[in-house]
């Protein structure tokens, strides 16, 4: 009980304050991983992955799939729906405004403020994510996946040949970071 | 347009979006605009609200069906929503942690952070070229302020009200 109230509290946190979707809370649901359960974020980044190439909204499949390793079905349920609840309210609540005539009249500008605002988040969240890069190969990563995503690449795609290049990456011996940590750490299986 | 037929349309369109639930607007369009059901007005005004609030960008879908059939479609649409995701996670719950915990599988993984960072600036990249062409300094001083607001440590619905608030304020002086 205490571990599904507990993925309903980081479910409506992470739905009230993240704004830009599923690109926007995996580093923080990376950060938080631990506190549901036995999760790493090396494991998050494999069920991103996965969230990604399944049907379905990836933040939802992502949050899903990681309520179910802490609470099982009802994590996954209740996590989703506390996850989805403040962004309903919002979508519900806000045209009631449009029926007060000031906000009807300045609801246009108010939209695009908080387009340019969650970009402005994106940004910011992009800028964190360079940050943390500490080698070349992360920063290559992020140059090519823009490149191709404005050219027009599906997400997929892109995520698919990001994986294989870590593959490759890995059997011609350059053992990547994180993984090289997992290992020495005793992890391995 | 039926109940069942908002619930069945979202849950086979977004069972074959792969790739997040903003693969399946076009289809979306498509099918509730093209058929008469909502105004393309209602639908553009939809798709934003759902993109500037937080949590799934696929919240868009409860705000269309919300447009299409009021408080019932919205829950309606929302719950095709989350019975495809369920699925996914059914899907991923056969895949035993032990497997992404092998070095290999790690190795090919680690390269995941840094795209994402691609993704995550593509999409911001995406939302101020949709705005309006009229006046690009207007992107440019929300994303900034946002941006030094982020670094200052300002809380992020504190962040938000403010955008909102410049948007307003903007937008009566011009």
């Amino acid at each position: 009980m205490l571990r599904l109230w507990r993925i309903v509290r980081m479910g409506l946190w992470l739905g009230a304050t993240v704004f830009g979707g599923v690109a926007a809370a995996y580093p923080r649901v990376r950060e938080r991983c631990a506190e549901l359960g036995n999760l790493t974020p090396e494991d998050v980044d494999g069920l991103y992955s996965l969230a990604v190439v399944l049907p379905g909204p990836s933040f939802l499949n992502l949050w899903g799939a990681v309520c179910a390793r802490a609470g099982g079905w009802a994590g996954a349920v209740v996590g989703q729906v506390a996850l989805l609840l403040p962004a309903m309210v919002l979508v519900l609540g806000l045209p009631l405004l449009a029926q007060v005539p000031w906000f009807a009249a300045h609801g246009h500008g108010a939209l695009l403020g908080a387009t340019y605002g969650t970009a402005g988040l994106l940004v910011a969240t992009g800028i964190d994510g360079l940050r943390k890069q500490g080698d070349r190969v992360g920063l290559a990563v992020t140059v090519f996946g823009l490149g191709a995503l404005v050219g027009g690449v599906h997400p997929v795609l892109v995520l698919g040949l990001v994986l294989v290049g870590g593959a490759l990456r890995f059997a011609r011996g350059g053992v990547a970071h994180d993984a090289g940590k997992a290992v020495s750490a005793g992890r391995q299986p | 347009m039926t109940l069942a037929r908002l619930f069945l349309l979202v849950a086979s369109l977004n069972a074959m979006a792969l790739g997040g639930g903003g693969m399946m607007l076009a289809g979306l369009e498509r099918e509730l605009v093209g058929g008469g059901w909502i105004t393309p007005g209602d639908f553009a005004a939809g798709v934003a609200l759902g993109q500037s609030t937080p949590g799934p960008l696929a919240a868009f879908t409860t705000a269309i069906g919300r447009a299409a059939l009021g408080l019932p479609g919205a829950l309606v649409a929302t719950a095709g929503l989350v019975v495809v995701s369920l699925g996914a996670v059914w899907v991923m719950g056969w895949v035993p942690l032990a497997w992404f915990r092998q070095a290999r599988v790690q190795g090919a993984v680690a390269l995941v952070p840094p795209y994402v960072t691609a993704l995550v600036l593509f999409l911001a990249l995406r939302m101020v070229l949709a705005g309006e062409a009229t006046r690009p300094w207007l992107p440019i001083l929300v994303v900034a302020g946002v941006v030094i607001g982020r670094v200052k440590k300002v809380p992020t619905p504190a962040l938000m009200l403010g955008a909102l608030g410049l948007g307003m304020a903007l937008q009566e002086a011009w």
